[in-house]
């Protein structure tokens, strides 16, 4: 009863704020504060009772005593048809003591989205029914081989995909030396597939299990241009690719089905001590179809990390052609600076994707510019792609912005210096948005020339937090920013919604 | 035909697991983030072909090897296995400097003063490895040059050539001639050579320059300008393992030029440059002996100085001329801080260093046995970022006070 009756108290402000437009194309903002008890861990937008609106789930923590798993809860607010967020007592019980992740999906196939934990006995579900969450209800019981619950976070894994392409998911989970395929017949998952793949993480410790922490990630994208999703399985340094066919389909065979291909990034590489595996301590893999080709393409991005800036920051291409990758990169696109994070946008509109690649500078220069003016010029270079699926080694448009580095900053990719997953003036070019500090974002408007205006720049407000959704809620095609801190323990949270009624 | 012998045909798949080749051969190279420079102009500098066998001393070795020619900026050796060969893909991934790279000049002697300036050196043009660089210096000790190079031309002939425009104005206030003089001398030069290998080059040289002094008494013509045609060879090995502050290896120069002046006899001077350096555990010894020779009637201002920055420290500025000389010095040091990586390029790091130094100039009249050799002894702070070099020294001549030596290069 704690939490409704803060939630009581949940929507502390609603007003109009204005903001003075430093362009023709600012748009009005409309913010929004919440409160939950306990501090807020993830919010993840999505349409839960299928009513064609956004709606919110929010995983929180109570500050509950021992066990310190049952204080994790999940609380969900409901967007009615006047936009607002209403809870209605729709509080989930307590997280599943050993649950490590969760997903969203329709799990009994009724049109509704489900929430599915997955824990080290198998996989828990709440169903919604006409109006409410029931459950829990036990779908599967496995014993996955999975990092141990985490206390301090529940993260969502995409383990519920529909790898067969009949719009009903499959559980995929990874196991000894496999993972397991879990389809549904009738109103039960069983146990259908065994893929030859172990992709979970590295072993640390057998007795107890000790492993990674990180997860596979499970993408399902046409690889061999068939026009029939495929199954592709991203590990530590191993992708894994199932086909789609038919056969794969019937297959009745419990031994285990290998991937048709397997790359490995075996790189080594040439330092001064030894060779050694090219392991930088932040790499990103990402499978998507640059070209637009219904064939998934990859990249691989290396950092140097805690080498720099001695050793080169590298984004590799591999271009997916007749349906599989060359073993030797495409391209490499390079940095002079720590390239801490890429995105993958059409910033000129022909259809291919392009590669904007945020850069930080590091080196002598940049120390003597930051000692002095207390400032770090951060710099977003835009690749785009030639026709020949080719991208330039010289950026073909830069961007350069300065500001004050914050604590909570790190070095890591991360949210708050600078983001580009949102339009924010409906021009369906993706707009670049930078927190130069802790009580506002500078939003860039996408530019085809020369990649984002500083002319047409307009501010949104922004408050204390450490935590960032972007996402279209009110779907007038203006990005919205959900903020929450992960720190406070007030469990407050803030929406900044586009004030549709003042469009153009 | 099964999805396992699916997957192992394939040839592109790394099931057999990642352990390490240690001599893997060679299959191809393949060369990534190359803007400018066309990809044979990076290759060619590698001594590595397909089917070599692959050890981490050849690799680091090439690595520091291209990095060494300054015209890139960072560089990444990857080895990618290649299953269906057996043998091993290297891949390189560059990223060529660009632009202008400034580096500053200071010093200061006991003639000159004060003088500073700094070196402004292009980076490849587009293509060609070809670099211009500019000197501007100004103080007791003005200085323009402009030197244009291609260390590379002709292809598998491996010929290097470069051309040298100066104007240079100094204090001639030495010993040999009280009370001195204003000097100016202009000049241009080109020389043209080959490379053997890695170590060793050689070439000739050709030039035309012109001095002008207040000074007419000592000029060839009687008036205020004298000029100069001369001609040379040279040779030129070098096994250091860093140019800016070597560790070991040595290097030997040596060089003869012939003068024929517009006014007066001919004459020629010749050079021999020796400089060692050995490691003593995290130290340094060096090693050094100059000579020089000339034969004919050599002008006041070709004359050669045993005490200078190069030579004899410790003593003022341009002390002991003659038309010879002979000089040596032995170096301890001791780095205090410092990072070396080669393959890296990547040094940096300062430390002491313990010195004596010797040196005689004379005259070709003189006997042999009226060559009178100074000697001095100093310490001082030497400190190195990247490709930057300080020092701060203080030579001792046993006779009263010495001099300090300060200034943005070393003295080998």
């Amino acid at each position: 009863m704690t939490i409704v009756r803060a939630f009581c108290t949940g929507l502390l402000i609603s007003r109009i704020f204005a903001v003075s437009p430093a362009g023709s194309a600012s748009p009005d903002w409309r913010i929004e504060d919440f409160a939950l008890e306990g501090r807020i861990d993830d919010i993840t937008v999505s349409d839960l009772n299928h009513d064609c609106r956004y709606d919110l789930l929010v995983i929180h923590h109570i500050p509950a005593p021992v066990p310190a798993y049952t204080s994790r809860r999940i609380t969900l607010l409901l967007q009615d048809e006047t936009g607002q967020f209403i809870h209605k007592g729709h509080r989930l019980p307590a997280v599943p003591d050993k649950a490590v992740c969760y997903d969203l999906a329709d799990a009994d196939n009724d049109g509704d989205t489900d929430i599915l934990f997955l824990t080290s006995g198998g996989v828990t579900a709440f169903l919604w029914g006409d109006s409410s969450f029931s459950g829990p209800d036990h779908l599967i019981t496995y014993r996955p081989r999975i990092p141990e619950a985490d206390p301090a976070s529940l993260p969502r894994w995409r383990f519920a995909r529909d790898i067969t392409g009949d719009a009903a998911p499959e559980l995929i989970l990874p196991g000894p030396d496999e993972l397991a395929v879990f389809i549904r017949t009738g109103n039960r998952y069983s146990p259908s597939r065994h893929l030859w793949s172990h992709p979970a993480g590295r072993i640390i410790q057998e007795n107890p299990l000790i492993m990674e922490s990180r997860l596979p990630v499970l993408a399902v994208c046409d690889f061999n241009r068939d026009s029939i999703p495929d199954f592709l399985v991203t590990g530590r340094d191993v992708v894994d690719v199932f086909l789609m066919h038919d056969q794969w389909i019937h297959h009745t065979d419990s031994t285990l089905i290998p991937p048709d291909f397997r790359y490995r990034r075996d790189f080594q590489a040439v330092q001064s001590a030894s060779w050694e595996p090219v392991r930088p301590p932040r790499d990103r893999l990402r499978l998507h179809d640059l070209n637009r080709d219904n064939a998934v393409d990859m990249l691989i991005s290396q950092t140097p990390g805690a080498a720099f800036p001695y050793r080169i920051s590298q984004l590799q291409i591999y271009i997916n052609r007749d349906g599989r990758f060359d073993k030797i990169p495409d391209q490499i696109l390079t940095s002079d600076h720590m390239a801490v994070d890429f995105r993958l946008r059409d910033m000129n509109g022909d259809g291919l994707e392009d590669v904007i690649l945020f850069h930080l500078p590091a080196g002598l220069t940049q120390g003597i510019k930051l000692v002095l003016t207390q400032k770090l010029t951060h710099r977003v270079s835009i690749h785009l792609m030639r026709p020949d699926y080719s991208y330039q080694q010289i950026p073909d448009a830069d961007f350069q912005f300065r500001r004050k580095p914050l604590l909570s900053d790190g070095l890591s990719p991360n949210a708050w210096i600078h983001s580009l997953e949102g339009d924010f003036n409906g021009d369906n070019l993706p707009d670049l948005m930078i927190a130069p500090d802790e009580k506002r974002f500078i939003v860039y408007p996408g530019h085809r020339k020369t990649g984002f205006s500083k002319k047409d720049r307009f501010e949104i407000p922004s408050s204390g937090f450490t935590g960032l959704c972007i996402q279209d809620i009110n779907e007038d095609r203006i990005s919205d920013l959900i903020l929450w801190d992960q720190k406070n323990p007030s469990g407050r949270f803030r929406l900044v919604i586009s004030h549709h009624s003042e469009r153009p | 035909m099964t999805r396992i012998q699916r997957i192992i045909l394939a040839g592109m798949i790394g099931l057999t697991g990642t352990a390490p080749c240690r001599a893997a051969r060679l299959n191809r190279i393949f060369l990534y983030g190359n803007t400018h420079l066309e990809p044979a102009v990076i290759l060619r500098e590698l001594r590595i072909h397909e089917g070599d066998s692959l050890t981490p001393d050849l690799l680091k070795t090439e690595r520091a090897w291209l990095l060494r020619q300054k015209f890139l900026k960072n560089i990444e050796f990857q080895l990618m296995p290649e299953c269906a060969s057996g043998r091993t893909n290297l891949i390189l991934v560059v990223r060529e400097k660009q632009g202008w790279s400034p580096s500053p000049i200071l010093g200061r002697n006991s003639v000159f003063g004060w003088y500073g300036g700094l070196h402004l050196e292009t980076n490849p043009w587009p293509i060609r490895r070809q670099r211009l660089r500019l000197t501007l210096q100004a103080g007791g000790h003005r200085l323009f040059q402009f030197l244009w190079q291609d260390p590379w031309f002709a292809g598998s002939l491996r010929l290097f050539w470069e051309i040298r425009a100066w104007y240079t104005s100094f204090p001639y206030h030495f010993s040999d001639h009280p009370p001195g003089f204003e000097e100016q001398d202009t000049g241009i030069e080109a020389q043209i050579g080959h490379q053997f290998g890695r170590l060793l080059q050689a070439g000739i040289r050709s030039g035309l320059e012109s001095i002008r002094t207040g000074e007419r008494v000592i000029m060839r013509s009687g008036t205020q300008t004298d000029r100069l045609v001369s001609a040379g060879i040279f040779a030129d090995i070098d096994t250091r393992d860093w140019p800016v502050w070597p560790r070991e290896g040595i290097r030997v120069n040596g060089w003869t030029r012939w003068y024929s002046p517009e006014y007066g006899d001919d004459f020629s001077q010749s050079g021999l440059d020796f400089q060692g350096f050995i490691p003593v555990r995290r130290h340094t010894l060096a090693v050094q002996t100059i000579f020089r020779k000339s034969h004919g009637n050599v002008p006041v201002y070709k004359r050669f100085h045993a005490a200078s920055d190069r030579a004899v420290r410790g003593y003022r500025f341009g002390e002991f001329a003659g038309d010879n000389l002979l000089a040596a010095t032995v170096e301890y040091r001791f780095p205090i801080f410092s990072i070396r990586q080669p393959v890296q390029g990547l040094h940096i790091g300062y430390g002491g260093v313990l010195f004596f130094d010797t040196g005689a100039a004379w005259y070709q009249h003189e006997s042999p046995e009226k060559i009178h050799f100074q000697e001095a002894a100093g310490i001082g702070l030497q400190g190195v970022f990247r490709d930057w070099a300080v020092r701060f020294e203080y030579g001792h001549h046993f006779h009263g006070w010495g001099f300090f030596t300060y200034g943005t290069s070393l003295k080998f």
